[in-house]
């Protein structure tokens, strides 16, 4: 077997371990959907640093849809390729392209890593949308 | 053009800026299709071909990106994730098959994700990183898959089109 052959297939081996790799972390490590009933609290902080908090009892799997039956919070956003975008939260609009600024998700203080629509909620779960602007 | 040259020709300087310009072009160009790209088969071309010089021309077109957007952490991840696609690319430049180039490009998507958390470790600590990684984890396997695609179709025609272009230099 020549040497360009075995570059070939050590090179196919390690991407097939590597797809593997990462299909087996994704699945153990990944988001998980919580079914049954859950309390949450959500906490917006306008663009003023004013916070409103509102505590949920919720049947929802996923942090679009429970904030969508928590009464007195509107949240708006725009379907895009990597999920959905957050344009408003109670009418305030953050536009990037305007001022830098852009609505963050904190879960349990820390910067979320998921879009609204693909945060798992789970029971005791507090959700902040914080109005930001980018220092850069 | 060779580095150990102490003067460039203003061929050389050409070159260089032909290649910073295709690889602004190719990066706007796909930029309304997600996680595909055309950077990392431009720079594996360019870094098979020119060489270690690929790596100026990479860190050029970093700093033209730069200039066109906000800078942020992702400016760090460019700053190392290109060149160091150049590098290993160039350490392969004896490879001369499409299916060597294809997994190749494929292995790198797929380690995209997992190379860019690097920066969060030391910005917020290895527990976001590595979940800012698991979160991005279908984006990266789209990305390998589509960069299997791009090299799989374009290197054969554009290979031909580089080596005789460099033959009638």
């Amino acid at each position: 077997m020549s040497k360009k052959r075995n570059t070939l297939l050590l090179i196919a081996a390690a991407a097939v371990l590597v797809v593997a790799v990462l299909a087996v972390v994704y699945v153990v490590f990944g988001p998980k959907a919580q079914g049954g009933s859950k309390n949450i609290t959500v906490i917006v902080t306008d663009d003023a640093g004013t916070e409103t908090v509102y505590e949920s009892r919720t049947d929802a799997e996923y942090l679009i849809d429970a904030v969508k039956e928590i009464d007195g919070l509107d949240v708006q956003g725009t379907e895009g390729d990597y999920g959905m975008f957050i344009n408003s939260i109670n009418g305030i609009t953050a536009d990037y392209n305007i001022d830098q600024a852009y609505w963050a998700i904190y879960v349990n203080g820390e910067y979320g890593t998921y879009g609204i629509d693909t945060q798992p909620v789970a029971d005791g779960d507090e959700f902040s949308f914080v109005y930001e602007r980018s220092a850069y | 053009m060779h580095l150990s040259n102490k003067k460039w020709s203003t061929r050389d300087i050409a070159e260089l800026g032909v290649m910073v310009a295709a690889l602004e072009a190719g990066k706007l160009a796909l930029a309304y299709l997600p996680n595909v790209e055309i950077v990392t088969f431009l720079i594996i071309m360019f870094a098979a071909v020119y060489g270690l010089k690929s790596i100026i021309a990479v860190l050029v077109f970093v700093g033209v990106e730069c200039l066109l957007w906000p800078v942020s952490l992702w400016s760090v991840m460019y700053l190392y994730i290109w060149p160091l696609l150049a590098v290993l690319a160039y350490l392969c430049r004896k490879q001369s098959s499409v299916w060597f180039w294809s997994i190749f490009s494929a292995l790198y998507g797929f380690c995209f994700g997992a190379l860019c958390a690097v920066v969060y470790i030391f910005t917020t600590g290895i527990h976001t990183a590595v979940t800012w990684w698991i979160a991005g984890i279908p984006f990266d396997l789209i990305h390998g898959v589509s960069n299997f695609a791009i090299m799989l179709i374009l290197y054969r025609p554009i290979r031909k089109v580089f080596s005789y272009y460099h033959a009638h230099r």
